[in-house]
């Protein structure tokens, strides 16, 4: 793989590289007291300097005063806002000439960067590719956002407060599925190893400048993701969790989790594998009526309606369709699990329920 | 990205055709039957116990299973019980009104296996609507099947759908047909009690039987039961489930059931392969 | 309808011994009802129980201010009466034929003194008796769900 190592100012080149080329470059900055992933135009745009620290049910930036660029981990925002809009028009509905007429929504997808994607939100994009190219329907718009979209990946130096990657075979290292991976390699100066992973990515390392990366670079690199995935602090057991959950639907477990849970639906906002949707129909006093597509989440009432009640109607029911879901039935749906220990569902839960301790639950009441 | 990605597709599946209503029967106090036709050049040709999603301009869409003649194109039927606010929408529909049609979606009513074999089919309420398509094929292909029976359970007599069908179907000698509610008064002609019960006024040998059930999920649990009982063989035994469903092609999360997503390997399913997912509360 | 045939294929008297069975046919009597005809009323003295050899029985719900309510339909093969094997011995719903039915009509109080004295009819009894009370029970309760209703159970 190549790779080259720049200074600070090589990723500012890099930016600029991208927006000339016509990407709309997007990375992380400090919003509101949170990671969020917006508009960039240069190094100076991301949280240099930030760091966060995430446990359950809560979550803090840090201002470490340094000039780390990407001493952060992931906040409450994830990339399938840009893949997967939370609000999307379908079509429109006419009514004339003694008919309805149907007319398909436009798609837009613009040609957009990345920059700043962290290994368990590759992941996530990897998992819901398989749900929405792979599974029988091909979303259009999900194929064309994810055609114009380029990958920055960067790769984590220290494990976030409720991370648990490693466990889940995601992360914090990256080998493929990039256009470009960048490491952050502490020291004075501050080093960046830039590694390509396609065409388009060899295309955009060119322009860089820089020297040519060495075995000795890489080597840093490498120990820079080894310590990231030394210091996390979490696990989850994921041997034979598929049948542990879809067997244990009485487990009692589930009752008492259900007494902290306020069916929020905060984890499937915040996770980047949630993909539930709804199709609302507005009409227009003088218009058409419209057809769009929603976030959804399998946390609401209303979501199990049938024939005026809900199936799910406790709220036992609905977390552990969740938890269940994500962790066991996703294996029979998609061929993976649904989970990749980003830790959003831990740090964004307002009772802190943590995933990984409900299966530690599970996992010892069932050995008794 | 080098990734591949599949080829560009449309929207298609979720754009519904325009489909004008051109009769209706009233079936019971809440339950309509509709007539449709479509008003394009798409036709719908569907196997037993698919199901379309029915939208109602300005009000939404919701699933609704395929009663009518698998073989008569051109004409689409929908049995439909107003039970909220779109169903209540299309049961007050009159003939020239224009709704949108999508699908054929779903599994359907393992029809092609049942050759050389006893076939009994066992509705419950509503659960007839799904199976009417499944008897007229049966009767379409009488002579490969050995026994045909249909054993048919509602609440009242006033709830009895198809009441022209259901004299054609006591008439024939094509098929044993058994009804029974759950009360009635003196001048009903028919059974009282548990569709169960009907199980011993038929002929069918359960080595050899297949079976199509549908209705709710209870009284699903209770026919599969006693058809295990009588000797019939789990995965001959087909039954046809119902959840929450926005899109109908796999996407939206909101039909599943357990490992499955009813749009797309189901709704209809072996009992064997569900079984222990029907006795699982709020799954 | 064949009264010994209607007899002897009942559940009732599978396995039972020869004296028992003499017994039973000596007590039993055959009855016919035209459809529509009662075979007794809600709340009257339990004194006998049928077994129906052709056609159907119907128990009814007396209702106030409407129409009685069919709650059970029993048919060839059937016991029809559970109550005349325990006090009070009264109906709690009345029997009507609904189609021209003819039976086998047993005297309660006779058959109950026999099985005070015989313990293989007593089995044989009861044990009939108990499996269809329980199935109607099963089939009672499942309808209690109303399934078919508006709204969940």
């Amino acid at each position: 793989m190549d790779g080259v190592l720049v200074s600070r100012s090589g990723l500012d080149d890099l930016i600029s590289d991208l927006t000339q080329r016509g990407y709309e470059v997007l990375g992380p900055t400090r919003v509101d007291g949170a990671i969020v992933y917006d508009r960039i135009g240069s190094t100076a745009d991301l949280p240099v300097g930030w760091g966060d620290e995430q446990g359950p049910g809560g979550y803090r930036l840090v201002d470490r005063g340094d000039e780390g660029l990407f001493g952060y981990t992931v906040g409450p925002m994830s990339w399938k806002r840009f893949l997967f809009p939370p609000r999307q028009d379908l079509f429109t509905v006419s009514r004339s000439n003694g008919t309805l007429t149907f007319n398909q929504a436009e798609i837009t997808a613009p040609e957009r960067a990345f920059f700043g994607v962290r290994a368990c939100e590759l992941a996530a994009i990897g998992i819901q590719d398989r749900v929405f190219l792979e599974s029988g329907f091909v979303d259009p718009g999900y194929a064309e956002r994810r055609r114009s979209a380029l990958v920055v990946v960067v790769e984590c130096g220290t494990a976030g407060g409720t991370c648990f990657c490693a466990s889940m075979g995601t992360g914090p290292g990256c080998s493929g599925g990039f256009d470009l991976a960048i490491t952050e390699l502490p020291g004075d100066p501050i080093d960046y190893l830039v590694r390509s992973g396609s065409p388009a990515g060899a295309a955009l390392l060119e322009g860089l400048g820089g020297r040519p990366a060495g075995d000795a670079d890489f080597e840093r690199a490498r120990r820079v993701v080894e310590q990231a995935a030394a210091s996390m602090g979490r696990s989850l057991e994921v041997e034979g969790i598929r049948d542990l959950l879809v067997d244990g639907p009485e487990h009692p477990r589930w009752s008492e989790v259900a007494e902290r849970c306020l069916a929020c639906g905060n984890c499937t906002l915040a996770c980047p594998t949630c993909f539930c949707s709804t199709t609302v129909d507005r009409v227009s006093l003088d218009g058409d009526a419209v057809r769009s597509r929603r976030w959804d989440s399998c946390f609401g009432l209303d979501f199990s309606g049938l024939h005026g009640h809900s199936v799910r109607a406790t709220v036992k029911s609905r977390y552990r369709q969740w938890m269940t879901h994500k962790l066991a039935t996703w294996h029979d749906q998609f061929g993976s699990s649904g989970c990749v220990g980003c830790g959003r569902c831990i740090t964004w839960c307002p009772v802190g329920i943590d995933i990984t301790q409900e299966v530690r639950a599970i996992r010892e009441e069932a050995v008794r | 990205m080098t990734q591949t990605i599949a080829p560009e597709q449309s929207w298609a599946p979720m754009l519904p055709h325009p489909y004008r209503v051109v009769g209706t029967v009233v079936e019971t106090q809440d339950t309509v039957t509709l007539l449709f036709e479509s008003l394009s050049d798409h036709q719908l040709r569907f196997r037993p116990g698919q199901f379309t999603m029915l939208y109602v301009y300005g009000v939404g869409e919701v699933p609704i299973s395929i009663a009518g003649n698998p073989h008569l194109g051109g004409q689409l039927v929908h049995t439909v019980r107003a039970v909220g606010a779109v169903t209540r929408a299309i049961c007050g529909l009159r003939p020239g009104d224009v709704v949108g049609i999508r699908g054929p979606f779903g599994t359907g009513w393992p029809i092609d296996q049942v050759a050389g074999r006893d076939l009994l089919i066992v509705a419950g309420g509503i659960g007839l609507a799904p199976l009417r398509p499944a008897v007229i094929e049966a009767l379409t292909q009488r002579e490969s099947i050995r026994q045909l029976s249909l054993l048919y359970g509602a609440r009242t007599p006033n709830d009895l759908l198809y009441k022209d069908d259901l004299i054609g179907w006591k008439a024939s000698p094509s098929i044993d047909f058994e009804v029974t509610v759950d009360r009635a008064h003196s001048d009903w002609w028919g059974d009282v009690g548990l569709v169960t019960n009907l199980l011993p006024r038929v002929r069918f040998q359960p080595d050899r039987t297949t079976a199509f059930v549908c209705g709710p999920e209870v009284m699903m649990r209770v026919v599969a039961r006693a058809l295990r009982t009588a000797g019939v063989h789990e995965d001959r035994v087909f039954v046809s489930l119902e959840r929450n469903m926005k899109c109908g092609i796999g996407m939206c999360g909101h039909c599943q059931y357990g490992s499955d997503l009813l749009c797309r390997t189901g709704p209809v399913a072996p009992y064997s392969a569900v079984a222990d997912r029907l006795k699982v509360d709020e799954l | 309808m064949n009264p010994e045939d209607t007899l002897r294929s009942s559940p009732l008297v599978r396995g039972l011994n020869a004296d028992s069975i003499a017994f039973l046919e000596s007590v039993a009597a055959v009855a016919e009802f035209g459809a529509g005809q009662l075979l007794f009323e809600e709340d009257s003295a339990a004194e006998s129980f049928y077994l129906v050899g052709e056609g159907r029985v119907g128990l009814e719900a007396l209702v106030p201010a409407g129409p009685a309510v069919l709650v059970e339909t029993i048919g060839p093969g059937a016991l029809v009466g559970v109550s005349w094997l325990f006090p009070p011995f009264r109906w709690s719903w009345a029997a009507r034929a609904l189609a021209p039915t003819k039976a086998l009509v047993f005297p309660g109080e006779a058959v109950r003194r026999r099985c005070d004295a015989d313990a293989d009819l007593a089995l044989h009894v009861y044990r009939t008796v108990a499996e269809e009370a329980v199935r109607r029970l099963h089939s009672t309760r499942i309808r209690l769900l109303d399934l078919y209703g508006d709204r969940r159970p």
